[in-house]
């Protein structure tokens, strides 16, 4: 499914003067993490960063593709260049240096015509690309070590479901104080509340919480407050019933049953959120909304969407340490808190992030 | 001379009139971020500015006057102690003693709260400033090194209040490591200004002015402004030669943390609290009411339905109520009711302890605990009964929660703590001189109906606890909905076994009791285990074990880890024989 | 009936809701589809406001933009004690226009941080920041001299004015954009002031405060 890119020799490529720890970059970067929307590369090259790699993200006839964002021969941007005609290549704009999905360098134009092909050690560094959910990804290391996340119905989804793409927000954050964040329950009730909290019901029942092969699996219900933004039909509570699939490191499908009066028939939303690690504290957030709702919209899905990220940031953004405390002892954990206690052991006993001898 | 540790100091932190009521103050000394924040009883709190949970900062907290709830999860910290009093996620659970926030000195001294993490330094005392009124200046945060701007102030002759006449001479001396005194002489008048520099971090620091004198009213503004003025003109001198105006980050000493005021063994039930009893009297006919004032440092902050152990005089060992509403944190309240066949507990109370006396205390402990998430909130007391929930009723009352307190006593004379019933008018109804029968008929008429998320707490005589128990359970309250003391708590522990434990390393054998954790059992063979949640959510408290079968009632391992049966959560799994062995 | 031209995440617009429900005035929403569709830029919305932004009132055909001037003409139509905008007191009137001026400084350094940092506008965050500082700087001596004159609000006085709305959104989700406001006791006690007045609302981003003692 992915075409990989014949060189990564990444393993010495930890960016000089990052927040994050030699060692959890290593294992970081062994992860597919988003780097841009498919709908960005419309218009051409974008850049990003990824794990304070600035990156450069373009899609040719080929495919999405991402490399640094340096060409080889004067390290301008190339971020700031443009696809070829023929859709082949991305063009450098300081001479025109092409280079096809692979990163290999086809055409000098300053070159006699007549000459040489360009060698082929002339090439950017080009990493692992894959491009699915509308999402273009990246792995900075040749061997990925989990698969991107499989949430198959966001692939194809029949007419009845309406997608929804949240405009890409940035968290001053690190991107699993966002993941707890979005995969807390007890925060609900308290922040919630322009959105779906409901005050009145701040108790946590022990929730289902498994360990899967991509990560966690939590389910419980919850009585969300269903408040109109746009309409005066006032609040109500609602019967919903939550089921997180976290798949590790930072994606989360949070799928949400809205049940009627009746108890039974219900109407189902996703909520795909996946934290991009662009350094230590900043965060990308990628959210994308699947609901079969009827008379859904998608401006009112994205306004809700951000109107709940907004009431979070704040809270998260004053989180200290701003790192995730991996020492359990470090911060206080409740019943409630079983799925962030769960993800912090396996970021440990699974990944060896937080690897103590390498904290500098 | 070298330069003192500066956390060996202590530094202002915030100006005594920045604690407005209901509000916190953010501030940050020697790279700790603070939160500051004065109660209703005038205690000023200086705590880390960390919620213990999940570390949102308690500056955006809100201060209700008697404890600070956390934006996020809701969590509930006490005034003075800093321990978490609430879980709303968890309401019927008591929070672990030991949850608390990190809590700072705090004192004050010249108009400004001192903080700081050493136990015995005390704020500087300056000669410019004793015996006389002062006045704060307005203070100024500098984006410049603490000892570049004490450097600064020593080369910065600023008059420090308007135009004292011509030819005043000015000097400027160093009042101490942190401190640089000004002084104008004009004739026979004097003027002084301290500085204080507060070093906030590596890069930056806060200078905190106070004035000796009080100037008349008509002149207080214009030398305010007039000191304003010149101390605005430093910091440009001062941030300009610092590099930049932008805040910089430099090397930081923390702050350590101020012990807990209290012993902290917090085994078993051994007496840890020396009290005096600073009032006793008569709040009710064959009641005695006991305020009890610790000898040195501060109570322990409990949450409402707690008790504490009395160690008694003659030996005894007896648990009472504590009355406390939240705002009383200076001292315990108890009600003891003379028991005609008292084996000697409430007798001794009665006769033979005295006001000025002293007893041993445990700390409080929490069998009874209060949900603050009820529709509805009925207390139900019985006589002496209505100690715990007392401290319910004025709980519920600050936190305008509804409630209603139904309190049933032989006659008005019977009636205890008047003074604490009065406010509570709104939801107190008075039962007098019933028969049993009667009560009976009554608490069928208080419960009869039931609606969901509604709550009964009752406590009494044993008699009326069982009676309304089952007049409850009849007009359909569901067990988890109706509480009383001296049941365990309702999270579903089974602590009821008794096993053995042998520790391999000292060879110590011990026996874990019915209703003792195993965690418990091993603080009080000195083995010094650090916990947590005391909920096994955690695995603070995990120990490896050598033989013997587990009773896992942790939430913390998954299924291959419990099946692997080589490690215990000590606060809540117990032996699942009668025997096992840990590597302790 | 008033129509606001509105988006909940805007601290412009919010200031217009909050003098509404101060001076409790029914109004109607109606939400402007700022994502995806950037209907503030197009040109159906171009034909209510030129300018292409929010917000937009319409009283029952009067149309005005201008978040500031919308709080002037609010105030002055529907406060009758005429106590939000003094058009009565000359010296309290000049405060309230200078402090309006001094607000569009805050919305375009400390409110144009946090649309680059949650909408991703492409503004020089740091010159942001660092514009909000030096406003906040002056904010926060000015109401700290206002306290020591037994004053709480921005302009002198005993009660609020618009000046006071028109601030306290920029200020109150400074944190959102990065700006701490360690620094300004004096305004963090403001914000709280604020918040605390009645018919107070707040938006995502404001932590609510505690109850003021009785
Ligand atoms: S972080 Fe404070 S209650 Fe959870
Ligand atoms: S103290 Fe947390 S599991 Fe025991
Ligand atoms: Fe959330």
């Amino acid at each position: 499914m992915y075409e990989p890119t014949d060189q990564a020799s990444t393993a010495t490529e930890y960016p000089a003067g990052s927040q994050i720890s030699e060692s959890d970059w290593h294992i970081l970067a062994g992860f597919w993490h988003p780097v841009a929307f498919s709908s960005e590369l419309a218009d051409g090259p974008v850049a990003a960063r990824l794990l304070d790699v600035d990156l450069v993200v373009y899609r040719t006839s080929e495919g999405a593709a991402v490399a640094r964002d340096l060409c080889v021969h004067r390290g301008s941007k190339l971020s700031r260049g443009w696809i070829s005609d023929d859709g082949a290549c991305i063009v450098c704009p300081y001479h025109g240096l092409h280079y096809d999905r692979s990163g290999q360098c086809t055409w000098i134009p300053a070159n006699d015509p007549d000459s040489a092909p360009p060698p082929k050690t002339m090439r950017l560094v080009s990493y692992l690309a894959a491009e699915r959910y509308g999402i273009v990804w990246a792995c900075m290391k040749p061997e990925p070590l989990r698969p991107l996340p499989e949430w198959p119905h966001l692939d194809e989804f029949g007419p009845e479901w309406l997608r929804i793409q949240i405009p890409k927000g940035t968290w001053a954050a690190t991107a699993s104080r966002h993941c707890e964040n979005f995969n807390d329950i007890a925060h609900i009730s308290w922040v919630h509340m322009k959105t779906f909290g409901n005050r009145a019901r701040p108790v946590v029942p022990d929730y289902t919480l498994e360990q899967t092969d991509y990560g966690l699996y939590m389910a419980l219900p919850y009585i969300e407050v269903e408040r109109g933004f746009n309409d005066d039909l006032g609040e109500r509570e609602r019967e919903v019933f939550y089921r997180h699939h976290l798949t590790y490191p930072f994606a989360t499908d949070l799928r949400v049953d809205y049940y009627e009066d009746d108890g039974e028939s219900f109407f189902t939303s996703h909520f795909f959120d996946i934290g991009s690690p662009v350094s230590a504290r900043t965060t990308d957030i990628y959210q994308v909304s699947l609901t079969n709702i009827p008379g859904a919209t998608v401006e009112d899905y994205a306004e809700y969407q951000l109107v709940t990220n907004s009431e979070d940031i704040v809270i998260v953004e004053s989180q200290r340490p701003e790192n995730v405390p991996l020492n359990l002892a470090a911060e206080t954990h409740i019943r409630a808190d079983r799925l962030s206690v769960r993800y912090r052991r396996d970021l440990v006993e699974m990944f060896g992030l937080g690897s103590p001898e390498m904290i500098a | 001379m070298t330069a003192p540790d500066p956390g060996s100091l202590l530094h202002p932190v915030a100006g005594c009139a920045d604690l407005v009521p209901r509000h916190v103050v953010k501030a940050r000394l020697l790279g700790q971020d603070l939160a500051v924040w004065r109660a209703d009883d005038d205690f000023v709190n200086v705590w880390a500015d960390r919620c213990i949970h999940r570390g949102v900062r308690l500056t955006v907290a809100a201060n209700d006057g008697a404890e600070l709830v956390c934006p996020y999860h809701g969590w509930r910290y006490s005034n003075r102690s800093g321990n978490c009093a609430y879980m709303p996620a968890h309401p019927s659970d008591a929070p672990p003693r030991r949850l608390r926030v990190p809590t700072f000195r705090s004192e004050e001294r010249y108009g400004l709260i001192w903080s700081g993490g050493s136990p015995e330094a005390e704020p500087p005392r300056l000669p410019h400033l004793e015996g006389e009124d002062t006045l704060v200046l307005r203070a100024l945060p500098v984006n410049a090194p603490p000892d570049l701007a004490l450097q600064g102030l020593l080369e910065w002759p600023c008059q420090p209040v308007p135009a004292p006449g011509d030819g005043a001479s000015i000097s400027c001396d160093s009042a101490g490591p942190f401190a640089v005194a000004v002084t104008a002489r004009t004739g026979g008048t004097e003027e002084a200004v301290v500085h204080f520099v507060q070093p906030v971090d590596g890069g930056r620091c806060v200078i905190r002015p106070v004035m000796r004198g009080a100037p008349a009213a008509d002149r207080r503004l214009s030398i305010l402004r007039h000191h304003a003025r010149q101390l605005e003109e430093l910091r440009t001198r001062l941030e300009s030669s610092a590099g930049s105006p932008v805040a910089v980050r430099g090397p930081s000493t923390p702050l350590q943390p101020l012990r807990r005021p209290t012993a902290t063994a917090v085994s078993g039930r051994a007496p840890q609290l020396e009290v005096c009893v600073a009032r006793k009297w008569l709040t009710a006919e064959g009641i005695a009411a006991f305020e009890l004032a610790p000898v040195s440092g501060q109570l322990p902050s409990f949450q409402p339905g707690a008790h504490v152990d009395v160690h008694l005089p003659n030996g005894l060992v007896r648990q009472y109520s504590l009355t406390n509403g939240p705002g009383l944190t200076s001292v315990y309240r108890l009600g003891v009711k003379l028991e005609p066949d008292s084996r000697g507990g409430s007798r001794c109370m009665h006769v033979s302890v005295h006001e000025g006396d002293r007893l041993q205390l445990s700390e409080p402990h929490n069998n009874f605990p209060l949900r603050r998430d009820a529709a509805r909130t009925v207390l139900i007391a019985g006589g002496i009964g209505v100690t715990p929930l007392l401290a319910m009723a004025q709980t519920l009352q600050r936190q305008e929660l509804a409630y209603e307190l139904h309190y049933f006593a032989q006659s008005d004379d019977h009636l205890a703590f008047g003074e604490v019933l009065e406010p509570l008018s709104t939801g107190l109804v008075k039962h007098l001189g019933l028969s049993p029968d009667q009560t009976a008929d009554e608490i069928k008429k208080i419960t009869h109906d039931y609606g969901t998320a509604s709550h009964l707490y009752v406590c009494g005589p044993g008699p009326m606890i069982e009676a309304t128990r089952a007049i409850a359970a009849d007009s359909g309250w569901p067990e988890d909905a109706v509480h009383f003391e001296y049941f365990k708590n309702e999270s579903e522990l089974h602590d009821a076994s008794s096993f053995e434990v042998r520790l391999a390393r000292t060879g110590q054998t011990l026996v874990v009791g019915p209703g003792v954790s195993l965690l418990d059992s091993l603080r009080d063979a000195g083995v010094d285990m650090p916990s947590s949640c005391e909920q096994g959510v955690c695995g603070t408290c995990m120990a490896t074990v050598l033989e013997g079968e587990l009773d896992h009632q942790d939430v913390f391992f998954n299924d291959s880890e419990r099946a692997a049966g080589d490690r215990i959560l000590t606060c809540v799994s117990r032996a699942g024989g009668h025997k096992i062995v840990l590597d302790l | 009936m008033i129509r606001l031209y509105d988006y909940l995440l805007s601290v412009n617009c919010y200031k217009q809701r909050l003098l509404l429900s101060i001076l409790d005035v029914p109004y109607e929403r109606v939400d402007i589809d700022f994502y995806p569709g950037w209907e503030h830029k197009g040109a159906e919305f171009r034909k209510i406001n030129p300018l292409g932004h929010i917000p937009v009132i319409d009283d029952d055909g009067y149309v005005l933009w201008d978040a500031h001037a919308i709080l002037v003409y609010l105030a002055c139509k529907y406060d009758p004690s005429g106590s939000w905008y003094p058009t009565s007191d000359p010296q309290r009137l000049g405060e309230v226009a200078s402090w309006m001026l001094f607000a569009e400084g805050t919305t375009n350094t400390a409110s144009a941080a946090r649309l680059h940092v949650n909408l991703g506008y492409d503004f020089d965050l740091e010159a942001c920041q660092a514009g909000a500082h030096r406003l906040f700087r002056v904010l926060d001596e000015h109401l700290w001299f206002r306290e020591q004159q037994g004053q709480a609000w921005v302009a002198s006085g005993e009660s609020p004015t618009i000046a006071d709305i028109a601030l306290f959104g920029d200020v109150a989700l400074s944190e959102d954009g990065g700006i701490s406001r360690l620094d300004y006791p004096a305004l963090r006690r403001w914000t709280e002031r604020v918040q605390r007045l009645p018919g107070f609302i707040d938006m995502p981003g404001i932590f609510p405060v505690a109850k003021a003692p009785a």
